[in-house]
């Protein structure tokens, strides 16, 4: 393998000589016959695969030991970059179906490039970056199809936000205690990061971004929570909870293109608004605290991608699970009132309304530990 | 932790795995802080005599260290068990002892209920929960927990706390519970993030809540929730794998389901494939059918 062939990947293409060259060096080349298990469901995960050519299953074991297929990728897909930004074991299991070879680039090595002020090496952080964006977008939109046609549920209204609060509400030094600031130099860098932005409280209940539209802003929930969901005809599934030190507003800002998603408040919240223009500037800058909001925003991405494959998980559990026969006739009863698994869409401003998320029945009579594949 | 469905040995629940409650006192994967506070269990089983009761034990001592317990659960088999290792706050004011541990059952009550969790400030709306407490119930506290409290209050919400009742009645005396302890700390002006993961079981159904009061609002005196924010919001995991004792990796391993719900705070296998994290503001719902399978319900909590 040659630095040259590096270019051939989309994630690299457009690179000058130099860059590609040092970023060869951080590289390790791999193969994975046909069968191999590149990476395993729960094992730590610790660097990124890029796949020059090949072709890969990519599956994730539900509880009562069946295999829930995610996906089949092959030439120029990357697998496993969630684990450059995030600690924590692999959420799915990658198996080799044909020979395949590529690249792989370490969170170590990861942690170089992401230090690293030149032009260059920003390009190809944000470029690994937002590889993680385009999962989210294409886990949202898996989603919605689930639902249905999502531009049936496409809206235009535009949310009305409170009036932004004054000075005095963001401590910094409670910032700097937050999740998304823990790569940050203390207090001052914070600062800078937040200086200038505008705050808001948002009261339970309230929305925040519509779905279908362009946000207005990414969101740092500074406090409180916000509940990011898919909305289809009245019914939603909630994607993600974002608490103290979460982004909201990914897509859209982080990318082109319309929110998949919609957010509203689930707690009282206090927010701080990066607009679009202002993190295109920080992802773009040298300077150590650009670069930091950037980890910071694509690190979140990376985390809502994680909290994204659970209401797949679960459904697609409930949905293989099969009636005993003592109680199928109590499912079939409850599916028909169930239908969709979903979140009700309506509610009053200080209760959320309640319903029935999933019901299924497990049993002897239940489906085997064969895998469906 | 909780669990209904076929009769397993306590053992297996308890021990069987790498990531087990047990070691959970000590060792949790998930939750750094050390649950030193004691250690307790209600477990239900068929062929008992008085099977509707479950046998219980209690210890203020760390479990791991507990050889009656290892014994008693090699030998006794449960469809339906609450088990809970206690954390406190590493605090010279902390009462332990008997009286505290959970799960708590009173004297002819057919519910058992442990929590995950901690009301901040409970102390100060302790006695206005008293009025929304059946007298009767009241006199049975003997401890110094939220928890008690809170399962004092579930009761009060049931027509008759001692009679048996379904699980549509617990879930909505949960519902009401969850909705008493909202308006009193509102009129107490508590607005502090505080989690209340409860298990609730009678041995024929069982109730799991994954639900926090003004979740993100953390107390301002960097105690007990400032070391968590990787899981800031008190997880509940769930699965309905079966334990192979061939098997290396026990629960969530993969093997055939058995009509078997089990529940914990976090999974009890470092390896957590194969569980499934409940969502935020959600109950879960199982109850045994008449043959051997279990129903499992996941409900929004929309308070």
């Amino acid at each position: 393998m040659t630095p040259a062939r590096l270019c051939e990947l989309p994630l690299f293409a457009d690179l000058d000589e130099e860059t590609v060259e040092n970023l060869f060096d951080l590289m390790l080349p791999f193969r994975a016959p046909a069968g191999t298990v590149l990476l395993a469901e729960g094992e730590p995960g610790d660097r990124m695969h890029i796949v020059r050519e090949g072709h890969l299953r990519v599956s994730r074991r539900l509880p009562g030991g069946e295999t829930l297929t995610i996906a089949e990728v092959h030439d120029g897909a990357t697998l496993g970059e969630l684990s450059l930004f995030l600690d924590g074991r692999r959420t799915a299991t990658v198996t080799a179906l044909g020979d395949t070879h590529g690249w792989t680039l370490g969170r170590h090595a990861f942690a170089l490039l992401r230090a690293d002020s030149r032009p260059a090496a920003i390009v190809v952080s944000r470029r690994i970056g937002e590889t993680i964006v385009a999962r989210l977008r294409a886990r949202c939109e898996t989603l919605a199809a689930r639902l249905g046609d999502p531009s049936e549920s496409s809206s235009t209204a535009e949310v009305e936000l409170p009036p932004p609060i004054t000075d005095g509400a963001i401590d910094s030094e409670y910032l700097a205690s937050l999740l998304c600031f823990r790569r940050f130099e203390g207090c001052v860098q914070v600062r800078n990061a937040v200086a200038g932005r505008v705050a808001r409280e948002l009261q339970r209940g309230d929305e925040l971004i519509t779905q279908g539209t362009s946000p207005a802003a990414l969101y740092l929930v500074a406090r409180g929570a916000v509940e990011v969901r898919i909305v289809h005809h009245g019914a939603a599934e909630r994607v993600r909870l974002a608490g103290p030190g979460r982004f909201v507003g990914h897509l859209g800002v982080l990318d082109e293109g319309p929110s998949p998603v919609a957010a509203r408040a689930r707690e009282r919240t206090l927010l701080i608004e990066f607009p679009p223009a202002d993190v295109q500037r920080l992802l773009a800058e040298p300077r150590a605290t650009g670069r930091c909001c950037a980890t910071a925003f694509y690190e979140d991405a990376a985390r809502a991608v994680r909290q994204a494959d659970w209401p797949t998980a679960r459904n697609e559990m409930a949905k293989r699970a099969t009636p005993s026969d003592a109680n199928r006739a109590e499912h079939q009863q409850s599916s028909k009132k169930n239908r969709g698994h979903a979140f009700a869409g309506s509610r009053t401003h200080a209760q959320m309304t309640p319903l029935k998320l999933i019901k299924t029945t497990i049993g002897s009579g239940a489906a085997g530990g064969t895998s469906s594949e | 932790m909780g669990y209904l469905g076929q009769p397993t040995l306590v053992d297996d629940l308890l021990y069987g795995r790498d990531g087990s409650l047990i070691r959970q006192a000590v060792s949790a994967e998930q939750m750094k802080l050390l649950n030193l506070g004691g250690f307790g269990l209600a477990a239900w089983s068929r062929d008992t005599p008085d099977s509707d009761r479950p046998f219980t034990y209690r210890t203020p001592a760390v479990p791991t260290f507990d050889r009656n317990l290892r014994a008693l659960a090699r030998k006794v088999a449960a469809s339906a068990l609450i088990a809970h290792v206690r954390g406190v706050l590493y605090d010279e004011r902390e009462q332990v002892g008997a009286q505290n541990l959970h799960p708590f059952m009173f004297d002819g009550a057919t519910i058992a209920l442990a929590q995950n969790g901690d009301l901040y400030d409970f102390s100060r709306m302790r006695f206005s929960l008293l009025k929304h407490v059946r007298p009767e119930l009241a006199g049975l506290i003997e401890g110094t927990t939220d928890t008690e409290w809170v399962y004092a209050l579930v009761l009060s919400m049931l027509e008759d706390p001692f009679g048996r009742v379904d699980a549509q009645d617990a879930v909505i005396a949960v519902e009401r519970a969850l909705e008493r302890l909202r308006e009193l700390r509102e009129a107490h002006g508590i607005a502090v993030q505080s989690p209340i993961n409860l298990v609730i079981s009678d041995g024929r159904w069982l109730v799991a809540t994954r639900f926090a009061y003004d979740y993100g609002w953390y107390p301002d005196d960097d105690s007990f929730f400032a070391a968590e924010r990787e899981h800031d919001y008190t997880t509940l995991w769930y699965t309905t794998s079966r334990c192979d004792r061939t098997a290396t990796n026990g629960w969530g391993a993969g093997h055939r389901p058995t009509g078997s719900l089990l529940v914990a705070s976090e999974p009890l296998t470092k390896n957590p494939a194969g569980w499934l994290e409940a969502p935020e503001y959600s109950m879960l719902v199982a109850t045994a059918g008449t043959g051997h399978g279990v129903t499992v319900e996941l409900r929004e909590l929309a308070l």
